[in-house]
């Protein structure tokens, strides 16, 4: 099984937005060419961005840029719902080609409040969600309209700032996504982080200002990512002792593995395969649970309506606009 | 007599044996234009599908006659016609800025070439109007606030144009100095003020060969330019000796058929308003005569046969449009000013400035100038940020328009170096063009800048935020008016003056910040320590008083110090001027000064020539900028720069005599790099040591 943390999101429809709530388990560490924003429904879900852990609450959104290493977490014993829309980089810009990435700066966990504030686009969310669940029959370029206004609202009210990057910066992408393959073919080796360098011909401090411009993150921390991925998915689906886990997940020593599994998943490795967990697999949807559709449109509903009847008390006064 | 002038008055008797068979009515025909009032006002206003000036403003023409029609293309910084398809060159005052006259003589051409490309005969884009005040709209259309430098400009533009055969007409005669008020403004002053101070660029220009003049919206002492027998007949036509034609204004510089008719305003401009048939009957009921209608008629056509002709002779290649670009771009580079460069931040390293943050809504804002009549449509404009982008390779660069100080603050701290690219655009300053209709929604469009001198609050609050995380940031001006500093100069390291600096300005922008190419532009006008300084200013007057002293002549008299003098311009080289002489000569007054360059870098250098007479019977200022030359010393070298003007350059005008009077009392002789004392080597000239 390959742990690719690189997802390619197919998009096969003209409008390049994929929008949907779904309930969250856990998804591995990944990135993707993609702008990603979470708003929670229901329940919370920890996420962490690059090497940064915050955990979001009913009510709460944060936005991904595109190719930032992130993974999401359910918490223990807690439902959750949360909308997911993901978009992608040319629906930002006037003209494709344009030499530079748009970043933004959304987090409704931190202080930095957009100037329309969070709620206006967590109900702009809501409503691009609520589209792909409404069951009417056009539904889906409803949808597409709402995702417009939401990425004009993002434009115009959140803080954002162009990163110009040289053609040899999407070349180093497609290096970085190669490097990964590699530390995935090679996680058993304990001096990997010098196979690598080896291979392609780069010094150690080069791999990891590449790393850190595109992805976010050094490679000591995509290692243990990974290693502790494949772990976890031996753990859970063999019988293989631990000796022969941490030997090929190339963890060196026992106490290296226990320590740096913890760190990742607050468990031990032991207690982690005594829960014997057996994760849900979808084929479209990457690490996304199933959840009720009509507690779903429930939610969303409450959601607009809310937002709704607070526009009509602001109207006249200081509106969103 | 001039070469230009000999070959105008050549087509005299040609000129006379056509009028000869014109009626009345053919010659008024001559005598105004044809466009239509609404499509004028209308596209100016941006409410026409097409912009003003689209095509060429078109105006008399009788081809069976052999005479042909007027073809009117505005400018000042480029050829106003047409739709993406010429050049736009950085703004006047940027030109200004450049010290160079063979440039833009240069540029003259390409804009001529232009004008015939899109089908036009007369540029119009000649503008040396001195700002009496910096906040005056219009700065940017205009080459800075000395009068010497003003008449060099303009007659070097003109000499360009009229190269090809084009005719050039200046504008706008005379003190056209502010905007909002332009319409009902009288401007009133003494005549050693007029003569001195406000007319002797225009002559020069009219010594350069201007074809034609045109008159300002502006009063002055209660008459309208466009009708002012004083201006026109006496100064202009008569003392002058000028024997090309006057035009009105567009629409509002002319309001009154007889008036201005008698006034010496030989056409109206670019409809027929008031002249036409109203003009023929002012003739029939005696109160314009005859003579003035040949007159009038007589300078048209002779100045319209003598052009074409002249365009005929000269085999006018196909305007090729890259290389008038690549003249845009190295007027962009040579008039980039840089004011300050502590530590020397720039030109920016890229090897040890791996981080740069560009700031400022500025910086990727296709800013050209003004939108009014002057306005260009290029087929392409670089901003700033693309610029920079072009030059940044090897480094992260990160842009952010500035809305939030809190963000500023963040990219700032983790930046190796920040550039805040502020200033104005057309809503802050330039031409203005005023709303119609009382409902539309108000917006500053243009216009004085009643505000105030300073950087608005919308780029003053980034310099002010990054201020708190560090102080070596590299401001960026952008601007046509001269613009303030000293409210957070101390919280940049680096401040250059890009101006609007036209089509390929952010190319050349970047190249100057990133060491590519060496700046070596001048300040046109002069930064005081602050607004107060300068000569007064309502925006809103219907009469003002213009005194004799303003700009950089204004703060030496007030013994203030400029924070940034007149002629001011630093560059990546160190220049260093040594042995400096003053001679007379033929009554001429000369001075040279040793200039070499001692830094490691090729480098443009600007000298310039002061002249004081501290003896004078009149009172004067203590000294006026004379001569200047721009000079490319290759580092490490060594050029020696003579400049001179003529005695009668520093004649006073005797109001009671009304002449100019030459004084021989000795003078006190400048030379240097700037118009700061401290920058000048001052030679003491004895009437007895001339020959």
């Amino acid at each position: 099984m390959s742990y690719s943390i690189y997802e390619y999101i197919s998009i096969d429809q003209p409008f390049m937005v994929n929008a949907f709530v779904t309930s969250i388990q856990s998804s591995t560490f990944h990135w993707h060419n993609e702008y990603e924003m979470l708003g929670i429904l229901k329940g919370s879900v920890e996420v962490k961005v690059r090497s940064e852990s915050e955990l979001l609450r009913k009510g709460e959104l944060l936005l991904i840029n595109p190719n930032v290493f992130h993974a999401v977490k359910c918490l223990e014993g807690e439902e959750n719902l949360c909308m997911i829309i993901q978009m992608h980089p040319d629906l930002f810009k006037e003209e494709t080609g344009s030499g530079y990435d748009i970043q933004f700066y959304l987090d409704s966990t931190k202080d930095e409040i957009p100037a329309c504030g969070f709620r206006h686009l967590f109900l702009r969310m809501a409503q691009v969600v609520y589209e792909t669940v409404a069951e009417d029959k056009y539904a889906k370029f409803r949808a597409r309209a709402q995702a417009c206004c939401l990425i004009v609202d993002l434009l115009e009210y959140v803080v954002h700032d162009l990163h110009f990057c040289e053609p040899k910066t999407q070349d180093s992408k497609e290096l970085i996504i190669e490097i990964i393959h590699f530390i995935e073919g090679n996680l058993a080796e304990e001096n990997i982080v010098e196979l690598i360098c080896k291979k392609f011909g780069v010094s150690r401090k080069t791999l990891d200002r590449n790393l850190k411009m595109v992805v976010g993150v050094t490679v000591k921390e995509i290692i243990e990512n990974l290693r502790v991925e494949k772990a976890r998915e031996l753990l859970k689906n063999s019988n293989k002792n631990m000796n022969y886990i941490l030997d090929v997940c190339g963890f060196g020593s026992e106490k290296t593995f226990y320590r740096v599994f913890k760190n990742e998943t607050g468990m031990t490795p032991n207690g982690f395969r005594k829960k014997g967990q057996i994760e849900y697999c979808n084929d479209t949807l990457k690490d996304y649970l199933n959840f009720d559709k009509l507690e779903a449109i429930e939610i969303l509903k409450e959601v607009i309506g809310n937002q709704e009847r607070n526009a009509e008390l602001e109207k006249g006064t200081t509106a969103i606009r | 007599m001039q070469n230009w002038k000999r070959e105008r008055l050549q087509y005299d008797n040609a000129a006379k044996s056509i009028m000869e068979r014109l009626s009345l009515e053919e010659k008024v025909f001559l005598m105004s234009g044809g466009a239509l009032q609404e499509d004028v006002r209308k596209s100016i206003q941006k409410r026409r599908n097409f912009h003003y000036n689209e095509v060429p403003y078109r105006a008399g023409g009788i081809e069976e006659m052999g005479i042909p029609p007027l073809k009117f293309v505005d400018g000042t910084r480029g050829v106003v016609c047409g739709q993406g398809e010429n050049t736009c060159f950085p703004v006047s005052v940027m030109r200004g800025a450049t010290f160079d006259r063979d440039l833009e003589e240069r540029i003259g051409e390409a804009m001529a070439e232009e004008t015939l490309a899109c089908g036009g005969n007369l540029f119009g884009g000649i503008c040396v109007n001195l700002p009496y005040h910096p906040g005056w709209g219009r700065s940017q259309e205009s080459y800075g606030e000395d009068s010497c430098l003003l008449g060099e400009m303009g007659a070097a533009l003109i000499r360009g144009i009229r190269k090809l055969g084009v005719m050039a007409c200046v504008k706008h005669f005379a003190f056209n100095s502010m905007e909002n008020a332009r319409f009902k403004v009288s401007v009133f002053c003494d005549k050693r003020v007029e003569r001195e101070v406000f007319l002797p660029h225009f002559k020069k220009c009219v010594d350069a060969g201007a074809d034609a003049v045109m008159t300002a919206y502006n009063g002055y002492k209660g008459i309208a330019c466009g009708h002012h027998d004083y201006l026109l007949n006496q100064v202009l036509k008569k003392e002058w000796d000028f024997d090309g034609f006057v035009m009105s204004d567009f629409i509002w510089g002319i309001q009154n058929t007889v008036s201005a008719m008698n006034g010496g305003l030989d056409i109206e401009m670019p409809v027929t308003k008031f002249y036409g048939k109203n003009l023929v009957n002012a003739v029939k009921e005696g109160e314009v005569s005859i003579d003035r209608i040949n007159e009038a008629a007589l300078r048209i056509i002779r100045t319209l046969l003598a052009s074409e002709d002249r365009r005929k002779r000269m085999s006018v290649r196909k305007a090729s449009r890259c290389e008038h670009i690549s003249l845009a771009l190295q007027c962009a580079r040579e008039g980039m000013t840089l004011l300050k460069n502590e530590k020397g931040i720039l030109p920016i390293n890229r090897k040890y400035k791996k981080r740069i943050v560009v700031l400022g809504e500025l910086a990727e804002q296709e800013n050209i100038g003004d939108h009014g009549s002057s306005q260009v449509y290029p087929p392409y404009v670089i901003t700033p940020l693309q610029g920079i982008a072009k030059m940044a390779e090897g480094t992260e660069l990160i842009y952010y328009a500035g809305e939030s100080t809190h963000h500023c603050r963040r990219l700032a701290q983790k930046a190796d170096i920040v550039i805040v690219v502020a200033g104005n655009d057309y809503h802050d300053e330039g031409e203005h063009v005023a709303a119609e209709l009382e409902k539309e929604p108000y917006q500053k469009t243009g216009g004085d800048r009643v505000q105030g001198l300073g950087l608005n609050e919308r780029d003053s609050r980034i310099i002010e935020a990054v201020g708190t995380v560090r102080t070596d940031t590299v401001v960026v001006l952008i601007c046509g008016g001269m613009i303030t500093v000293n409210d957070w100069e101390d919280k940049a390291d680096a401040i250059l003056v890009a101006y609007y600096p036209g089509m390929e300005g952010g190319t050349a922008l970047g190249e100057v910040l990133f060491g590519k190419v060496n700046p070596g532009g001048k300040l046109p006008f002069v930064i005081p320590e602050q607004e107060e300084d300068l000569p007064e200013v309502d925006w809103n007057a219907s009469q003002v008083r213009y005194q004799y002293y303003c700009g950089y002549a204004l703060l030496n008299k007030t013994g203030k110090k400029a924070l940034y003098p007149f002629g001011f311009g630093l560059s990546y080289t160190r220049f260093q001027t040594s042995d400096a002489k003053a001679w007379l000569e033929n009554d001429k007054i000369y001075a040279s000064v040793s200039v070499q360059n001692i830094g490691c870098r090729n480098g443009d250098e600007i000298i310039q020539m002061y002249v004081g007479i501290p003896n004078s019977c009149v009172e004067r200022p203590e000294y006026v900028l004379k001569a200047f030359e721009r000079v490319h010393i290759p580092r490490k070298t060594k050029v020696m720069v003579t400049l001179f003007c003529d005695m009668d350059d520093m004649a006073y005008y005797d109001e009671e005599k009304n002449t100019f009077i030459t004084e021989a009392v000795g003078w006190q002789v400048y030379i240097g790099n700037s118009s700061a004392r401290e920058d000048l080597h001052e030679i003491k000239l004895e009437k007895a040591s001339a020959k």
